[in-house]
């Protein structure tokens, strides 16, 4: 904590291109990762687009599942709210905004799009779709079968992406 | 090669002519501007022009007749010229200088320094815009660049062009309103809005000028320090005092500046308050060129009055 507040009153605190606040997320996706949605599946390493109309349930699955920060698209380009969700991983819905991220290896979650859909595949990412059940589409996951992270089963006592068993 | 340089006279035209200066390939440099350069140039030939007088940028321009030209020409308001100034002096410069260069006819290479303003930052539009956007500018300088850059590509014929869509460049040493603004005292920040935006070194910048002349490169590329900072940590990180503004008083925010010599262009309140980055993926991937210095370093390096290097040449 102490770090925490020196790194903001020296400036020295990490922010990438998207707005990202590397301290911040620290803080608050032990937070988010307490909620109970889970996604069950795989979902590949490296970047990755997952289209789904429920992107915040998926988020906060995603985050617990995989530990990696998640970007969220589709917030709206109004601030005070902008820059408030930039900083925990959001990001427009633009596929150019899209296609930078997945460029730059990051998990992104988006509503079905075409334009987001091309951004991917120019960017080599791996595509899944999540459904209503919070499951992972097979007919999406577009990568090796190696490149692939397991998440948690929506049981009591999920699977975490290392094999051992989330209590 | 022999080359021409407008702009030379600026911080960015005299580090590029320093590094031409000895490069192998590069029998001869000249350059043209309003003002003289700001270093000592052993071999270059500089000849004082206003590039708003037509006729002699063309003699100058066919005297010369270079195989390349470099278009370092683009003045930013409030950088060294007052706005109007400053648009009148790149528009006019750029349709000569091109326009010439076109009609002489021998020109094989052209580079082009344009801005990231040129993507604008409407609502809605990516923070972090990539080349394949198209441009939509909402400042003046924004509006300016983008008339460069249709300039350039109407009439480059047959040469190669690039052109560089450069992040702000700042520095202790660079005359530009963003780094003015931020060495005050106390630097107002919006007080509901703290986006990142991302600055280029003038080395950088100058070496991805020399990069993509040397390299015959024909594109469109973004260059700006990898990472970003907010407005919020660029002021703390010069232990200046931010003060939250809300958004009616960013007028006597911009009045207040002026009074303390860093007048705000527009281009430069936007970027404060809906910040703007690039990927710069692209000129790393096609050119093989990377940023020596990232944004965070840009910065702090702005708040320190570090000796003058002298740049050494590539060749």
């Amino acid at each position: 904590m102490i770090g925490f507040l020196r790194r903001r009153l020296d400036g020295t605190n990490a922010t990438d291109p998207w707005g990202l606040d590397a301290d911040l997320h620290e803080v608050v996706a032990p937070l988010l990762a307490r909620l109970p949605f889970d996604v069950a599946g795989r979902v590949p390493d490296g970047p990755v687009l997952v289209l789904t109309r429920r992107r915040l349930r998926v988020a906060i699955g995603l985050l617990r599942g995989t530990g990696r920060p998640v970007r969220v698209l589709g917030i709206p380009d109004v601030e005070p709210i902008a820059s408030a969700l930039r900083r925990i991983g959001g990001a427009v819905a633009h596929p150019a905004e899209a296609g930078a991220l997945l460029r730059a290896g990051h998990l992104v979650v988006g509503k079905p799009d075409a334009g987001a859909i091309k951004a991917a595949e120019a960017a080599h990412a791996a595509i899944v779709e999540i459904d209503h059940d919070m499951r992972v589409s097979e007919r999406w996951v577009t990568c090796a079968p190696d490149a692939v992270h397991l998440l948690g089963t929506r049981d009591p006592h999920p699977l975490r992406g290392d094999g051992s068993r989330r209590r | 090669m022999k080359v021409l340089i407008t702009g030379m006279g600026g911080e960015l035209g005299t580090r590029v002519a320093m590094l031409l200066e000895g490069h192998r390939d590069v029998e001869l440099v000249a350059g043209i501007d309003v003002e003289p350069p700001r270093r000592h140039l052993r071999t270059a030939e500089f000849h004082r022009i206003d590039p708003r007088d037509r006729a002699r940028t063309v003699a100058a321009v066919r005297e010369l007749a270079p195989d390349a030209v470099v278009h370092l020409g683009i003045y930013e308001p409030h950088a060294r010229s007052s706005p109007r100034r400053a648009e009148e002096r790149t528009v006019a410069g750029t349709d000569t200088v091109l326009s010439t260069v076109a009609s002489v006819g021998a020109v094989r290479r052209i580079v082009v320094r344009s801005g990231t303003e040129v993507y604008g930052r409407k609502r809605g539009r990516p923070l972090v815009p990539d080349e394949s956007v198209l441009p939509e500018p909402t400042t003046a300088f924004g509006r300016t660049l983008a008339k460069v850059e249709r300039t350039a590509a109407t009439t480059c014929g047959s040469a190669s062009l690039a052109i560089l869509r450069m992040a702000p460049v700042v520095g202790p040493h660079f005359p530009s309103p963003l780094g003015r603004y931020l060495r005050l005292p106390v630097v107002a920040c919006d007080a509901f809005a703290d986006p990142p935006f991302a600055v280029l070194h003038q080395e950088d910048a100058a070496r991805a000028v020399v990069h993509a002349l040397v390299a015959g490169a024909d594109g469109t590329w973004n260059v700006a320090g990898p990472g970003a900072v907010t407005p919020l940590q660029a002021a703390r990180l010069g232990s200046r005092l931010p003060i939250p503004t809300a958004p009616p008083a960013w007028p006597l925010v911009r009045r207040a500046a002026e009074l303390a010599g860093a007048p705000l262009p527009d281009h430069v309140v936007e970027l404060l308050r809906r910040g703007r980055c690039a990927d710069t993926g692209r000129i790393t991937r096609d050119l093989g060129f990377e940023c020596a210095y990232s944004t965070p370093d840009v910065v702090k390096d702005l708040y320190e009055w570090a000796p003058v290097a002298h740049l050494r040449s590539v060749a």
